[in-house]
């Protein structure tokens, strides 16, 4: 299969401090990285699942992906021609063939602007030539599974599940062969969560898209993705094909994490908490493996020398000194 | 089952809006025992809110309890308590935790000072209510309390701001702690270690724990026995084992089967529940889930008690209670 999507050692990094009161304290980091080193391939037609606890640059990556915020290393590539997000003129077609879902979907829609309008404003910023809005907002809104009706409403009409389709239908207005997903099930009820995930797998069939869904729920990435990557500190910690990762995850971290998540039934109880401790500051990482100062099996090495990304089997890719797998 | 420690009897809460009344409380009968972990789960709109309000005297001005139900706790009828009643009771009795421990932690004050605070009602000095402070940050598992106790709300991460709140919580040993989906705000690996935490606190204190929570997961983790709430009224209730293994209301075993924790690997879709809740101002005849029900019937048609379906198992259901 193609790859649509590569980053290649990608890098972001935010200035933490600045201007006089970095004078006045020489020592204190000013910058701190969000995302180290990251290097994925998304392929055409599969989803991957981008899981992270928060902090641990997910949605900074997302985000890096079209441009929003700039990277400082390395390179994104987009059907292998590099985008470089600095460059505004350079983002536009690349971002016809990418669509957004925000976090917030309440919060991403304005709220002075009807979900007719709202679901047509890509087509009406990229300039579609030759297309009726009116009908293609008709379409869209049919194509989330929402009736016309909807279309002369206001974002705070809607509900939850609601805005999130309307998020959707903005996401597909181009025809995006990807479509960036972050968090697109939080907040939301059980219930209606399943109606968001299965309008978004049969949209990846029907359209032909990939799809990259960020989010920090194991569960849900377990049942729509192909591929999944496992940050932890701005890092890949691990990538692989979901099932194999959920069956025998290799690094210890990824283990912890799906270990974590509360099982429904009560007799699956676990007798303690997998991980300890909390996750450490961006601005003062742990030396060596950064998992070292949480994880059960740290050794020696794990402290001294940063474990290096490397491939385990012809899929599956792990950074740890001792992977479980 | 030894005696309860709250009984909610024929409780009944509507709230007064332009679209007339919003029945958000409807026959609510639940009896908390001593000792146990209670959980109570449901979607957003089910009324978890309003009974925890309605338990903790909290209600907002424009909600209207019906007489005729009552709230028993420590030999008084919540409904009924005066502004001297709760002062007795919010804190010391009973004590609530919520999702966001940034509400309950004041950002200008230091953990001491707050923590020495609620012990107003304790005539000891203030070292010694310092020092049972201390004791309690230490146990909840603050690294360091001696000194960080000290420190003001924002230095602590959201982990630990939680575990605060939860120590201040615990800090005049009440016999029921409200628990509001307290690790919401939280990551997994977080979320955990909370619940553990509150499991172990509980069997120490010698108290009941009501854990409010939308993760049936956490309801399966933490609590003796489930209470779920559709609509504002209370569908199913049973010891957590019942709920999970033999869930009776149509409701519940929807609710189990949405869950993506539920299935592994997926490729087939997701079981969602088609409809949604009825309007609260103008509730329909019978049964309210009626219109999203699979396998609804014309006895459904009229109202639903709770009735026993089993040992320690009520439900709202007629073909449930038949059926089995």
């Amino acid at each position: 299969m193609a790859e649509l999507l590569e980053l290649d050692g990608l890098g972001v990094r935010y200035r933490v401090m600045g201007g006089w009161r970095a004078l006045l304290t020489p020592k204190a980091p000013r910058f701190v990285d969000a995302v180290l080193d990251a290097t994925l391939q998304v392929r055409a037609g599969e989803t991957y699942g981008l899981v992270g606890e928060s902090g641990s640059g997910k949605t900074t990556l997302a985000r890096a992906i079209i441009g929003l915020v700039p990277h400082s290393a390395g390179q994104v590539r987009f059907r292998g021609r590099a985008i470089d997000g600095r460059v505004d003129s350079a983002m536009r077609p690349v971002r016809r063939e990418i669509g957004m879902m925000f976090q917030d979907p309440v919060a991403s829609l304005s709220p002075r602007k009807t979900v007719g309008s709202l679901v047509v404003e890509p087509l009406r910023i990229h300039g579609a030539k030759g297309k009726n809005l009116a009908e293609e907002a008709q379409r869209l809104i049919r194509i989330v599974g929402l009736d016309a009706g909807f279309l002369r409403m206001y974002p705070h009409q809607l509900s939850g599940g609601q805005a999130r389709r309307v998020g959707v239908a903005r996401a597909l207005a181009l025809g995006p062969a990807l479509v960036i997903a972050d968090e697109p099930t939080a907040g939301l009820d059980v219930s209606v969560q399943g109606e968001v995930l299965n309008l978004l797998a049969s949209l990846r069939q029907s359209q032909n898209m990939a799809l990259l869904i960020v989010t920090h729920n194991l569960p849900v990435v377990r049942h729509v993705s192909d591929r999944i990557g496992i940050m932890y500190l701005g890092r890949l910690v691990e990538q692989g094909p979901t099932r194999e990762v959920f069956r025998k995850p290799a690094h210890p971290y990824t283990a912890g994490l799906i270990a974590a998540v509360p099982q429904p039934d009560p007799d699956l109880r676990r007798a303690a908490p997998p991980i300890e401790g909390e996750i450490p500051s961006l601005r003062n990482r742990p030396s060596g493996c950064e998992f070292h100062t949480r994880c059960k099996f740290a050794r020696e090495r794990c402290r001294a020398e940063a474990p290096a990304y490397r491939a385990l089997g012809d899929a599956r890719g792990v950074s740890c000194h001792f992977p479980l797998a | 089952m030894s005696a309860p420690i709250l009984q909610i009897r024929c409780l009944n809460v509507a709230y007064r809006s332009r679209r007339g009344r919003l029945r958000a409380l409807r026959d609510v009968h639940l009896d908390i025992p001593a000792n146990r972990i209670v959980g109570i789960v449901g979607e957003s709109g089910c009324g978890k809110s309003t009974l925890i309000s309605t338990i903790l005297g909290l209600l907002a001005p424009n909600a209207e309890v019906a007489s005729g139900g009552s709230i028993q706790f420590d030999g008084l009828d919540l409904l009924k308590a005066t502004v001297a009643d709760w002062t007795r009771i919010r804190g010391p009795r009973i004590a609530t935790v919520f999702q966001d421990p940034m509400t309950s932690l004041n950002p200008v004050m230091s953990i001491a000072t707050q923590m020495i605070d609620i012990q107003y009602r304790t005539s000891e000095p203030a070292a010694e209510k310092r020092r049972r402070a201390v004791e309690m940050l230490d146990r909840v598992g603050i690294p360091d309390a001696a000194v960080r106790i000290d420190e003001y709300a924002h230095r602590f991460s959201g982990g630990m701001r939680q575990r605060i709140a939860i120590a201040m919580a615990l800090l005049m040993r009440p016999s029921l702690l409200i628990a509001d989906e307290p690790t919401t705000a939280l990551d997994v690996t977080l979320e955990a270690q909370i619940v553990h935490l509150l499991k172990s606190l509980k069997r120490e204190l010698d108290g009941s724990i009501l854990f409010v929570s939308h993760n049936l997961g956490l309801i399966a983790e933490l609590c003796d026995e489930v209470v779920v709430m559709y609509a504002g009224e209370v569908v199913e209730h049973a010891t957590v084992r019942d709920l999970f293994h033999r869930p009776r209301h149509p409701y519940t075993r929807l609710l189990l089967a949405c869950d993506p924790a539920r299935v592994a690997e997926g490729g087939g879709p997701l079981q969602t529940i088609p409809g949604g809740l009825p309007d609260l101002a103008a509730l329909p005849q019978g049964c309210v889930f009626r219109s999203r029900c699979p396998d609804g019937i014309d006895a459904c048609q009229a109202q639903q008690p709770m009735r026993p379906a089993a040992a320690d198992h009520e439900v709202r259901c007629v073909r449930a209670v038949h059926h089995g």
